[in-house]
């Protein structure tokens, strides 16, 4: 009976041993979730890292600027030297800075066009366009803020895609699969999709 | 009429700011550090200031009635009045002295680098817009900076 219930510690031991390995182990190399990081980038912090950011990692030109293909290092330093980032430092554990970074490098493998309304602004200013090169077959994203107080209506059909009706002061994102070609951009200004691989970082 | 009245707030203010001291309650996230800056200026004007931090922030704005595209970090109620983020003292004052009709609040959408609670301390306020938001869903520009 003695002996049994030795064998049990020690087997209850070598288990707790092994649980807490596992654990440590699981702590230092999350397996990262692209799709989970997408969802933690709209509310971490309680208000989303898009408020800083930008809606897709683009800066929207917003304080934090632009991180779209932020490494883990980078997210590290800025969660131990930034201010604003020193105070998430408990609120993101191991799993979740992985699944952030893995969201952020996603981004960074898609071209993105952004096309900016100023509702204010004189007729041939009205739009701010700033293009990524893209290549057939990534995966491009379109994004529009409508910078005025009215509802921009956004003809999209050369890009294959339905209009995009945006409300003031509104963000949307659109992805779109690249095809070969020359497309127009609201301010008439060209988009050309090549044929081979280019890279935008 | 209008642009008469901000400055008669802000003749008043500078004579009596005590006076125009407003009781807010921020409704913010406990990590946020730009939110408690903001709130350390308005303190500094003599502002009585309630903090809150609701489980859910973004479900808190939407029943405040913050428009989703003027959102920003921290949600302020002035006498039933919505001020959503970095927004000046001088316009919250302002537009309190003479509060439009149907109007719901006003919101620094984002987090403009040169805001206050953003900017250093000192430095002057740009590169940002007030909107106003009224109860139909209507936006108009307050101020510009």
């Amino acid at each position: 009976m003695v002996k049994s219930i030795s064998q049990l510690v020690l087997l209850s031991l070598v288990f707790g041993a092994c649980v807490m390995f596992s654990a440590a182990v699981s702590a230092e190399t999350p397996t990262a979730d692209a799709n989970a990081g997408r969802e933690l980038y709209k509310i971490a912090g309680g208000y989303g890292c898009g408020v800083c950011h930008g809606k897709v990692g683009d800066g929207g030109g917003q304080a934090g600027g632009r991180v779209r293909g932020a490494t883990t290092e980078l997210f590290n330093t800025a969660l131990a030297i930034q201010p604003t980032m020193m105070l998430l430092v408990n609120a993101l554990d191991a799993q979740n800075r992985a699944d952030l970074v893995a969201y952020l490098e996603s981004l960074a493998l898609m071209p993105l066009v952004t096309m900016a309304y100023d509702g204010m602004a004189y007729d041939g200013m009205a739009w701010t366009i700033v293009q990524e090169p893209a290549s057939k077959g990534q995966t491009v994203q379109l994004l529009v803020f409508n910078d005025s107080f009215e509802d921009l209506t956004l003809d999209l059909s050369a890009f294959g895609l339905a209009s995009l009706v945006v409300a003031p002061m509104e963000t949307q994102v659109v992805d779109w699969i690249a095809e070969t070609g020359s497309y127009f951009l609201p301010d008439d200004s060209l988009f050309v999709v090549s044929e081979e691989l280019v890279c935008i970082h | 009429m209008k642009a008469l009245a901000f400055a008669t707030t802000l003749a008043f203010s500078a004579f009596s700011g005590a006076a125009l001291a407003e009781s807010m309650t921020v409704y913010k996230s406990p990590t946020c550090g730009c939110c408690a800056e903001w709130i350390e200026i308005m303190e500094a004007k003599g502002h009585d200031i309630k903090v809150k931090h609701p489980f859910n922030l973004a479900s808190t704005k939407r029943e405040l009635g913050v428009p989703k595209q003027l959102e920003s970090c921290h949600t302020t109620i002035i006498d039933g009045y919505v001020f959503e983020g970095h927004i000046p003292e001088v316009d919250i004052l302002a537009f309190l002295a003479n509060p439009p009709a149907n109007a719901m609040g006003m919101a620094v959408p984002g987090m403009p680098q040169l805001s206050p609670g953003m900017a250093p301390r000192g430095k002057a306020y740009s590169g940002f817009k007030v909107i106003g938001f009224d109860k139909s869903g209507k936006f108009t520009l307050v101020n510009q900076y």
